[in-house]
């Protein structure tokens, strides 16, 4: 069962016929509260209903859409800075699946998960849910909010003097991406100034930055946003909860927690808050005797805001001038990176191939001048002793020149020696006869060679091969060649060291341009907010001025008159759907109850018109008037979370802290089915005792993504908190 | 054949040794010059030594690596006469086969000594440094690296 604000309309327009009312003129008043709204001054709101029921319905304006279409709504990512005990966290969750919908948070106490639901819960409303959520007890709303926001500041940022706190949320929604980024700027000793926080939204894949229409407070228009993109707070309240804490539901007064939650989910809230300023409209506008003291007051806020606005024009102005330097770098820069990018990969490619080429030849080349090297070396390095030998041997040689004869002939030698062989003898002496020959072939036995081991053939072939030389020309060549590759590689390294310190520049290039590039979006975020301030002072005096056109052209009562017409019919017809819109709350909450409640005593829950809860039995007494255990309580108050979550569909995301505090183990196994068995992201934050062990195994198939929260501390005291992948396997083990 | 006579034949086959130091020197260089075989630097070596006209002092432990003649020299028989021949015209008087295993174990470490220290002062690379052994002045003027030592 789904109870949208559709079926609202529908209920809506339905009694609307019934008291023959028409909405229009509502649904305007609605626009225009949203629009104009803001603490402490709605002086533009009234101007505008002035104009609202002076002219009667305005040209219809663009339609007010509630939680936008269908489509699971879920969260992709969150960082935080300063926030807190995190000084930086970035979580990214998968994409959502309906068979694997549920993310686990784990961590002890102390380590962040309460922080992390408060940080989403900030994220998306601010002082809106600061004050409803997280303080619920703080009685004055700017001092309670600043409070809050002083303490979430991370310590040691505080005392580093960071300046700022920023919470970042990236949400996969209908209409495509949506990131949310708030944040919140600091003095040096910590505290905050008031409208020091921004708002921004991107949109889209290409994260386009969203605009606010002139006019707008841009705080508030881009909370409207996220209250018609994402949900509300007070729908808020029922998605994102601690578990520990849902007993206040059932502690608190039950009436105005059901009747909040209700309209909350319907938007009823909004038409009673638009009922709330027709009626201080129509007060505000008979106050007529009080008119001209007004105007004397509004003149001295005027005064006021105009020198404001003088100071923030001369803050822009420098903010602009200091934007004038980083502009020319990131244009030098983008030349220079587009010059360096000129020199192609196919370039360096073929430089490289070359160089390897290179490599493989000289190590040839060595090789080959190495073994040159080794035949031709001895020759050059002993020629003198070569030079004597080739002298010797010839002299040797033509000193037995005269009688010699035959016995030079080596091959007359070796003929002899073979038929000798051949002839069959025994001849044995080969050695010998070589020896004799050789000696006779020198014919000067009375001389003894200083070489006669060496035949008169050898002889000759050595003096020839001394008189011919080492090949210088061949050892020349190798080593040229060698040496036009070591050159030629010199120059290809000095090509690739060129590259290298291209790419090396390139990179340095576009370090400059990123770094150039936040400089520009601080920058540009700094002249938004004084911008922004800027427009908003002018739009305060442009209200002041209408108001007091206003109050000079206030003619009567016929607006007064229409305002208190309408806003006693819309109250009529609020009430005539209330009713309808509880029985269809307490069918949901009977649902929901049974299937978490274990004890089979509630038979349905039903809830009347001023929004009081029974639990009924079966004879139809209401079994509240027992007295219930802590963990009863927290039962009905989780089925109560449940319902509320269950009529807004499964589209939107549920964030639950602690989800089975102090329950025992068949609640716990109830209420970890019942939430993680829904077809919407589930986001346990548990400690390591609480979805362990079976709890754990229960819903592993339906785990998307697990995480684990871990403290680190620095210098052995508190440091700050980090997210690790992974849960407490071993604890679960 | 008188007892100082011997046939080429016969070193064909000898184990031609040095020093240990002269070993040693050979190992470090044929590292150096990035050679692949131990005769290499051997030749080159013995070459060098015999390049020097004065006489080796003779080696006394011989407890280097041997290294066959054929291998040493090459196994034609022009290539170990001309080294024969090279190490007998240096030492100036006929020679027996023991004689020349000697000499060439003196040429061969005198040689390495020589080798290495030039290396240890020759500024360049392993190629360059043969090609500026193998010019006519046989090295003499090899570049030079001043107060850096290789090893």
């Amino acid at each position: 069962m789904v109870v949208d604000q559709l079926l609202l309309d529908h209920l809506l327009k339905e009694e609307a016929n019934k008291a023959a009312v028409d909405l229009a003129a509502m649904r305007q008043a609605i626009v225009l509260r949203r629009r104009y709204d803001r603490d402490g001054n709605r002086r533009r709101l009234f101007v505008a209903f002035d104009s609202l029921f002076t002219d009667g319905a305005h040209a219809p304006m663009a339609a007010e859409a509630g939680v936008s279409g269908s489509g699971a709504l879920h969260l992709t990512g969150i960082r935080l800075q300063n926030w807190k005990v995190f000084e930086h966290l970035s979580l990214d969750f998968p994409a959502f699946r309906a068979d694997r919908s549920v993310v686990l948070i784990g961590g002890q106490n102390g380590y962040g998960k309460t922080s992390l639901l408060e940080a989403l819960i900030a994220c998306l409303f601010g002082k809106r849910a600061v004050l409803n959520l997280i303080r619920p007890d703080a009685a004055s709303r700017n001092q309670a909010y600043r409070a809050t926001i002083e303490r979430a500041f991370n310590r040691r940022a505080r005392d580093r003097q960071d300046g700022a706190m920023t919470i970042v949320t990236d949400w996969e929604t209908a209409d495509g991406p949506l990131r949310v980024e708030r944040r919140w700027y600091f003095n040096d000793d910590g505290t905050l100034l008031p409208e020091d926080e921004s708002l921004t939204l991107w949109t889209g894949e290409d994260q386009v930055l969203l605009d606010c229409p002139d006019g707008s407070n841009s705080l508030e228009y881009f909370q409207g946003e996220i209250e018609r993109r994402l949900l509300t707070p007070s729908l808020g309240a029922f998605l994102f909860f601690d578990g520990e804490q849902v007993q206040r539901f059932a502690e608190a007064a039950f009436s105005e927690q059901v009747r909040a939650a209700v309209e909350g989910v319907s938007g009823l809230a909004v038409w009673r808050r638009a009922v709330g300023d027709l009626r201080d409209y129509a007060r505000d506008r008979s106050r007529a005797g009080e008119k001209s003291e007004a105007s004397g007051q509004d003149l001295a806020v005027r005064g006021h805001i105009e020198q404001d606005l003088t100071a923030l024009l001369q803050k822009l102005s420098l903010a602009r001038a200091r934007r004038e330097a980083p502009e020319r770098d990131r244009d030098r820069l983008l030349g220079e990176i587009a010059t360096l990018e000129r020199s192609s990969f196919a370039d360096q490619h073929e430089i490289l191939e070359r160089r390897q080429a290179n490599a493989a030849d000289q190590v040839r080349a060595r090789h080959d001048l190495a073994s040159m090297a080794t035949q031709t070396l001895p020759l050059l390095l002993a020629g003198r002793t070569a030079e004597q030998l080739a002298t010797q041997l010839a002299s040797e040689t033509g000193a037995g020149a005269a009688d010699s004869g035959i016995f030079r002939n080596e091959d007359a030698l070796e003929l002899l020696l073979s038929r000798l062989r051949q002839a069959g003898t025994g001849f044995d002496q080969e050695d010998c006869l070589r020896q004799v020959w050789n000696e006779l072939g020198e014919g000067t036995a009375n001389t003894p060679a200083l070489h006669a081991y060496l035949s008169y053939r050898l002889r000759n072939q050595l003096i020839e091969k001394i008189g011919k030389g080492a090949d210088h020309g061949l050892l020349r060549q190798s080593a040229g060649r060698l040496d036009d590759l070591v050159a030629e590689a010199g120059v290809l390294s000095e090509a690739v060291a060129a590259q290298r310190s291209q790419d090396t520049h390139l990179q340095a290039a576009r370090a400059d341009l990123n770094a150039v590039h936040r400089q520009l979006s601080e920058l540009d975020v700094e002249i938004r907010i004084f911008e922004e301030r800027i427009e908003s002072r002018k739009a305060e005096i442009a209200a002041l001025d209408e108001r007091c056109d206003a109050d000079a052209q206030w003619t009567g009562g016929e607006q007064v008159s229409a305002a208190l017409t309408l806003a006693d019919q819309v109250e009529a017809i609020i009430e005539a759907v209330l009713p309808r819109y509880y029985r269809l709350l307490g069918s949901a909450m009977t649902e929901a109850y049974l299937a978490l409640a274990h004890k089979g005593i509630v038979e349905r829950i039903e809830i009347d018109s001023e929004g009081h809860v029974a639990l009924l039995d079966s004879h139809g007494a209401d079994i509240r008037s027992f007295d219930a255990s802590a963990g009863e309580s927290q039962i009905f108050a989780m089925a109560l979370m449940a319902s509320v979550s269950r009529l807004a569909g499964d589209r939107l995301p549920l964030v639950i802290d602690t989800p089975l505090g102090r329950l025992d183990p068949e609640h716990r196994r109830r209420i970890l089915s019942y939430f993680t068995n829904q077809a919407r992201q589930t986001i346990l934050l548990s400690q390591p005792d609480e979805v362990t062990g079976a709890y754990l195994d229960m819903i592993a198939p339906r785990v998307a993504a697990s995480f684990r929260l871990e403290h680190r501390s620095v210098d052995g005291r508190p440091g700050g908190s980090a997210a690790l992948p992974g849960y407490f396997e071993t604890v679960a083990a | 054949m008188s007892e100082d006579d011997f046939l080429l034949s016969d070193l064909f086959r000898a184990d031609f040794r040095t020093s240990r130091e002269g070993d040693e020197l050979n190992s470090t260089m044929q590292t150096a010059l990035g050679l692949d075989y131990r005769y290499q630097v051997a030749r080159i070596a013995i070459a060098t030594s015999l390049g020097d006209a004065s006489q080796p002092r003779p080696v006394a432990d011989m407890s280097g690596k041997p290294i066959r003649g054929e291998t040493l020299f090459g196994i034609e028989e022009i290539d170990l006469a001309f080294w024969t021949a090279l190490i007998v015209q240096h030492l100036g008087e006929p020679a027996n086969r023991k004689a020349i295993l000697d000499q060439a174990a003196a040429h061969w470490v005198r040689g390495a000594r020589s080798l290495h220290q030039r290396w240890t002062r020759f500024d360049g690379g392993a190629g360059e440094f043969l090609v500026e052994l193998a010019r006519p002045q046989g090295g003499d003027g090899l570049r030079r690296k001043a107060a850096v030592n290789k090893d």
